[in-house]
């Protein structure tokens, strides 16, 4: 069994979030050479932003060890597992993706999901297969949008 | 209202691929709607790539079919399964389910579809009148205006952010800060795009969608196997009785006042169809002759909600199209539609784009008219969708999410959007961090900060321009108005069905 204290955990990471921001902002937005008077310049939002986020981490962290007010929910380990191993795929059908397309990626991710899902019956196994070709299809023929092959 | 440009949207209805496409988006709609953990709103982002290689009024139209199938697909699982498909219909399960139970399934489908679509009707009516008459006011707006919109579309994360506005508004805060990533419009400055080319044009709103609201969705379905088991539970309808006259008849009032409630409701952002079926339901419960009949079987306890929640759809587009305000996830969705397809809501939509809005708002009458043709023909197909095996509906629409990430831009970028999108959204839903107001944040942030920038800039820096402007002040006293509005009525449904209508994990079809 997997237990989250989800306001705490929620605090940390926005003050986490926040921070970052804050730092990666003089990195990632450049400073502008000519502001008009009375203008704010571009960071002025992404910084109002960030230390709002920090706020309301520190907030959140705040009643949950302070107030003692907490929402703690358990996941199941299977449940979490199957649910890590499903999220493991789709990463891997989208890294294949976007190096060997679309058709290939799609039928080993239904393959692996049907594994993963202890399926026997081969009509689904028929359907999952034929699937993505029907995809294919419909995007390259109906919707006239080309989904890369290989 | 300006009549020629009335009969020009009317006009353009009228297209046989329009016909074609409002069909096959109640169809969607209710298959998605019946199944269990999906949802007409999860459709509409699914099919929302497949949209745009249709013309603006067949993909929009589209869409809005999808989306009122989808809020009348609910009702049939919610009847046949005792399990609503998804949580509008959460109130149909209370009499739907045990008149179902007692052999007359198809009676309770039938006053359900009958209930949706009146509902339907006369919320699209509502939009026809409404809509136009607010946007001809709307139009002396300017910038300050404009933001204070924007932060009046923001104040919905209030409405929508359940048991903790604290993750409410930080949700809003993660929002706003994806929608600063790209090319800054007014500086040409770049913002947190690490030197990637892809994302000077920002974040794609598709793919991050589809990752933010399917993905948990398929996780969720992954993690829980209960509902394979629950198939065995459907109730069969071999008994054909239909709704009789004197049965219409004694529903009716009741259909048109909770069509009436759900208008009102659905005007109102940041509500939604759960709310409104709700208040339906206690309403049709509390004015009854027979309210120890609720709860059994009774007629009205399945069309108060049906017609409730069916009244929010086209309602709901009223602030969407007059001012930019998206009141749910679900019409959030059709925001990012609207805007790829070159329609950008606001006070100008109607000068600018009239005919095809008009011609948008004269489908969703078609859409409802389908939604009845095809509840009644296919009903016994829908009772058989609810059954369609989990085991190959992942693989389907995880290829399909993919797929409609890919054709969103044509680019593989797409797909890594998407996959960070949603894991970042399976581990927030977790946190009970909801996802409405994160999308709020991306669609609202940059108006509110270009609008910012340019009243600032219009009054040399001055903050008071937004209080010194009348109309200013008063979206600003009307935004802290339905703020504690939105949070007195919440408090008060809460009260009443003891957070059975809780929305505050804000899974998209929650939101709905």
């Amino acid at each position: 069994m997997v237990t989250l204290r989800t306001n705490l955990l929620s605090g940390i990471l926005a003050i986490c979030l926040g921070a970052a921001i804050l730092i990666l902002i003089p990195f990632q937005i450049q400073e502008e050479l000519f502001l008009a008077y009375g203008q704010i310049s571009a960071d002025f939002i992404p910084k109002v932003v960030s230390l709002v986020m920090i706020m309301l981490g520190i907030l959140l962290v705040f009643q949950s060890l302070i107030l003692h007010k907490e929402k703690i929910i358990s996941i199941e380990a299977g449940a979490f597992k199957r649910a890590m191993t499903f999220l493991a795929l789709t990463v891997a059908y989208g890294v294949l993706f976007r190096w060997i397309g679309f058709l290939i990626p799609s039928l080993l991710f239904t393959t692996g999901l049907l594994i993963l899902q202890r399926s026997r019956q081969w009509v689904y196994w028929l359907i999952c297969c034929v699937f993505p070709v029907v995809i294919w299809v419909l995007f390259n023929v109906v919707f006239l949008v080309k989904l890369p092959l290989i | 209202m300006d009549f020629s440009t009335l009969l020009n949207g009317f006009l353009q209805v009228f297209h046989l691929d329009n016909f074609i496409f409002i069909f096959l988006g109640v169809f969607i709609g209710i298959v998605f709607g019946a199944i269990p953990g999906l949802s007409g709103a999860l459709a509409m982002v699914i099919f929302l790539p497949f949209s745009f290689s249709l013309s603006p009024v067949v993909g929009i139209s589209m869409l809005m079919a999808i989306y009122c199938g989808g809020c009348y697909g609910g009702s049939v699982s919610a009847i046949l399964l005792g399990t609503p498909g998804s949580n509008e219909a959460a109130a149909t399960v209370l009499d739907g389910y045990p008149l179902a139970k007692r052999g007359y399934a198809r009676k309770a489908l039938e006053v359900a579809l009958l209930a949706s679509t009146i509902g339907g009707l006369l919320s699209s009516v509502a939009l026809l009148f409404f809509a136009p008459a607010i946007s001809t006011l709307t139009l002396r707006f300017s910038s300050p205006e404009y933001f204070m919109l924007a932060i009046f579309g923001l104040s919905i994360i209030s409405g929508v952010s359940g048991e903790s506005l604290l993750k409410g508004l930080l949700a809003g805060c993660i929002g706003i800060m994806i929608s600063m990533i790209g090319m800054d419009d007014l500086s040409g400055l770049s913002r947190f795009t690490f030197n990637n080319v892809n994302l000077l044009s920002g974040v794609n709103l598709i793919a991050m969608m589809l990752g933010l609201f399917a993905i948990p969705v398929l996780v969720e379905k992954m993690e829980n196997k209960e509902y394979e088991l629950k198939l065995t539970e459907i109730v069969s309808m071999t008994n054909k009785e239909g709704v009789t006259k004197k049965e219409f008849k004694k529903i009716f009032p009741s259909i048109v006042k909770s069509s009436l409630i759900g208008i009102g409701i659905g005007a109102l952002p940041g509500t939604g169809a759960a709310i409104a079926s709700f208040i339906s339901y206690n309403e049709a419960k509390r004015s009854s002759k027979h309210p120890e009949e609720f709860g059994h079987g009774a007629l009205e306890g399945i069309a108060a909600p049906e017609a409730g929640n069916n009244g929010v759809t086209a309602a709901a587009l009223i602030p969407l199209l007059t001012l930019a305000i998206p009141g749910s996830a679900a019409v959030a969705t059709l925001i990012g539609a609207l805007m790829m397809h070159g329609l950008v809501p606001g006070p100008q939509l109607f000068q600018t784009q009239g005919a095809t809005v008009y011609a948008i708002m004269f489908s969703i009458v078609i859409a409802n008219i389908a939604m009845f043709a095809e509840g009644k023909v296919l009903a016994r197909f829908f009772a058989k969708v609810i059954q369609v095996p989990q085991v190959i509906l992942m693989p389907m629409l995880t290829i399909f999410c993919f797929a409609g990430a890919y054709a969103a831009k044509g680019t593989a970028f797409n797909i890594l959007v998407l996959v960070i999108a949603g894991i970042a959204s399976f581990a927030l839903a977790k946190l009970g961090i909801p996802h409405v107001p994160l999308l709020l944040g991306v669609i609202l942030g940059p108006i509110a900060e270009t609008n910012l920038r340019n009243s600032l800039t219009l009054s040399n820096g001055s903050w008071l321009i937004f209080l010194t402007r009348p109309i200013s002040l008063a979206i600003l006293a009307l935004t802290i108005f339905l703020v504690i509005l939105v949070k007195w009525q919440d408090q008060k449904l809460r009260r009443k069905t003891g957070n059975a209508s809780d929305n505050s994990t804000g899974t998209y079809d929650e939101e709905a």
